[in-house]
């Protein structure tokens, strides 16, 4: 190896040195530890520990109120990522326009992706308060009867998938912006002069063209969703009863309500098995629809 | 062993980093880390109160420095981590409700050596009942500093317009229970109920129920039993004939329904007083308390209270004791429950304090009053959380008393079999 290569390795290797520091020490290490973890039980502050292999996975396997967390997830993303994604890709398309005030409406819209998570739940408890609230106000206006939103059970955990479309719409519209910007003028005037203008253009060529930016938002907006986290601990602890205990939030009082940390590094781990999952299956879904190739 | 040392090692790492980057120059002074679950000051009256208790201290003492660490949210978590990473800060403020988490696990230490030693401070200066709190196996893990019995805040206002009769000590809960339709008239209310645990545990308590057994290790059998489907279904009708408002209708005001005037009875303890003296929508003065309506022969109730506790591994702990019983001291005391927080629990204290409107009525309480299951329980807060969901599914008309209990203590065993 000549040695102007083996310095351009040694520059390659200082360059990604940092992020694989920080990777390895704030990802690969830990996750490896809750691997181990998850085969003990183990009270956070006791000092003994008994191994217990896979016991922690079989119990998780079995436990309600695990399992009924892992429901909550998937309803809760599987109505928060496509309601995001068609609000995101509207608004992308009508800020796509040249229209005045589009940098002030870009901004405006990219706003709560740069917000603390906890000061826009406490904002959205407000907007949710039955009677007083903003929403209830606006539906009064119409004639609807006010709505306890999270002190329900049967509305609380679409309330806060609700909530999602509006917190998760900057990077999303950010995403499908760039999309939008990638799709050739050249498609849209042959399709001009062949007579297709406006919901056929849009169904023929920017749906088609927008399918790889599509997909990898639907990938991480699911990640996201079934991670979710914050909202949950700021506006309804997993209530009423159990409508709201989303799989982070049972992770979380398993690890620091009852210190069970053994189990809770078992069921994050399991977590991290669906969500790798669910990824994997759509990144082979995208291949497929790429023809092979991948998203880039 | 191995998984110990490298949780040790990563949490001492975290808390040595976390140390690093508000480190302050020492100048040769002890330090003394005082942990607290208050948040960041506001600036109040309050604040500025407990701050100057904490000056005087390093001004009688130059050669102590006071670090107070603030663990607002989780406070509980946040100890127990500071304890499995060997850093509890020398002084913790201990709340009655997770002392058996604490004191069972060694996070703090046992201060009957320090008292023994020590012939200026005096254990039966302080109520009896505080002093339990923070004892087990007959050793002392903190010194009481406060504590407030649950009561039945009435609004003399509200009930003279409604032409009722104030409530007396040892009512029963057919008499409540007709006093809170009297006084809905007129769009008030008679009373709230609360999903929130902490505040009803003590119903079941005054009709010979309980959440856990003898042992507390089990709750089936003692949880879902007759007395207790009784008392939540009683609480329940409360709300179902219109005697008290639906949990969303409370929401809905975004604010304490007693303090806005528009319900004449509510529990809370002596912590609402501060509230209560400053809101414009009740008169202070027509403040009444009264004990928890009872189907015993005399009523009980719980009592909250917050303690001091040196932490196991104080490297200073003479510094420590010297500090608590300076926060804990006859002076400082009657600045501290000036602010109307809670009832001292230094007798002297208290009885100079009765001279106040109410006070009286309080320190009459106390007698009847106990500790909260979470001086003796270790996993006290997961009840606590499975409680507020039990209430949330019957007030919201889900599941029947007998069912959410039921569940509740299926959990709970499910929980304390883990």
């Amino acid at each position: 190896m000549s040695s102007l290569r083996q310095k351009e390795n040694r520059a390659g290797w200082l360059f990604v040195a940092p992020a694989t520091l920080h990777l390895l020490l704030f990802a690969i290490l830990p996750i490896g530890f809750t691997l181990v973890l998850s085969l003990y039980r183990w009270k956070l502050y006791r000092p003994d520990k008994t191994f217990v292999g896979a016991a922690n996975y079989i119990y998780s396997a079995t436990d309600p109120a695990f399992l009924n967390s892992i429901y909550n997830s998937l309803k809760y993303a599987l109505v928060a990522v496509p309601s995001g994604i068609v609000v995101a890709l509207g608004i992308a398309i009508l800020l796509n326009q040249k229209l005045r005030l589009s940098a002030f409406f870009r901004t405006i819209y990219y706003l709560p992706a740069i917000s603390s998570g906890v000061a826009i739940s406490m904002v959205w408890i407000y907007i949710f308060l039955p009677e007083t609230g903003l929403l209830n106000t606006l539906l009064g206006m119409v004639g609807i009867t006010s709505i306890d939103f999270l002190g329900k059970s049967e509305t609380a955990l679409w309330s806060l998938a609700f909530m999602s479309i509006w917190t998760g719409l900057g990077p999303k519209v950010v995403l499908f912006m760039a999309g939008l910007i990638g799709v050739p003028q050249t498609l849209y005037e042959a399709a001009e002069l062949d007579g297709a203008t406006g919901w056929k253009a849009f169904r023929n060529i920017t749906l088609p063209m927008l399918i790889p930016t599509t997909l990898f938002v639907v990938v991480t907006s699911t990640i996201s969703a079934i991670q979710v986290f914050t909202p949950v601990y700021m506006m309804t602890k997993g209530g009423p009863e159990d409508s709201t205990e989303v799989v982070g939030y049972h992770i979380y009082s398993e690890a620091w309500t009852s210190f069970n940390t053994g189990l809770a590094s078992a069921k994050s781990f399991i977590l991290f098995v669906l969500i790798a999952a669910v990824a994997y299956i759509q990144f082979r879904m995208t291949k497929k629809q790429l023809g092979g190739h991948t998203v880039q | 062993m191995k998984v110990q040392r490298t949780t040790k090692f990563a949490l001492l790492a975290l808390a040595v980093l976390s140390g690093l980057s508000c480190s302050q120059p020492t100048t040769g002074k002890t330090i003394l880390r005082i942990a607290t679950w208050a948040g960041a000051g506001e600036g109040n009256d309050f604040d500025k109160l407990v701050e100057q208790i904490y000056r005087d201290f390093e001004k009688e003492n130059p050669d102590i420095k006071l670090v107070v660490e603030n663990m607002p949210g989780d406070y509980v978590p946040k100890v127990m981590l500071s304890h499995i990473a060997d850093v509890v800060p020398d002084v913790t403020v201990l709340d009655a409700s997770s002392s058996a988490l604490f004191v069972k696990n060694g996070v703090l230490q046992d201060l009957t050596p320090y008292i023994q030693k020590d012939k200026d401070f005096k254990a039966d200066q302080f109520y009896e009942n505080t002093l339990q709190a923070g004892t087990y196996n007959g050793k002392l893990y903190s010194i009481p500093v406060d504590f407030t019995p649950m009561v039945i805040y009435y609004n003399k206002d509200l009930f003279d317009k409604a032409g009722v009769p104030y409530p007396k000590n040892g009512w029963n809960f057919a008499q409540f229970r007709d006093t809170c339709q009297r006084l809905s008239t007129g769009g008030k209310k008679g009373f709230y109920v609360s999903n929130w645990m902490p505040g009803w545990v003590m119903w079941l308590w005054n009709n010979n129920g309980n959440v856990l057994d003898a042992k507390g290790t089990k709750a089936t059998g003692t949880l879902d039993s007759e007395q207790n489907e009784q008392t939540i279904q009683f609480l329940k009708e409360l709300v179902d004939k219109g005697y008290a408002p639906k949990v969303s209708q409370v929401t809905a005001s975004g604010v304490d329904p007693f303090a806005n005037g528009d319900v004449a009875m509510a529990v809370s303890g002596h912590w609402s007083v501060i509230g209560y003296k400053s809101t414009k929508t009740i008169d202070y003065k027509c403040l009444g308390i009264v004990s928890m309506p009872t189907q015993l022969p005399s009523p009980v109730t719980v009592y909250y209270e917050s303690g001091l506790g040196i932490g196991n591994g104080c490297k200073n702990p003479e510094a420590a004791w010297k500090f608590i019983k300076h926060f804990c001291s006859y002076k400082n005391q009657l600045r501290y429950n000036s602010s109307g927080i809670a009832i001292c629990a230094r007798k002297d204290v208290s009885q100079e304090r009765a001279k106040e409107p109410i006070e009286q009525e309080f320190i009459d309480l106390i007698k009847g009053s106990r500790p909260p299951l979470g001086t003796q329980v270790e996993g006290y807060a997961f009840v606590e959380q499975q409680g507020e969901k039990m209430m949330d599914g019957v007030l919201n008309g889900r599941k029947t008393p007998a069912e959410a209990l039921k569940e509740m203590a299926r959990r709970i065993d499910r929980e304390f079999a883990k």
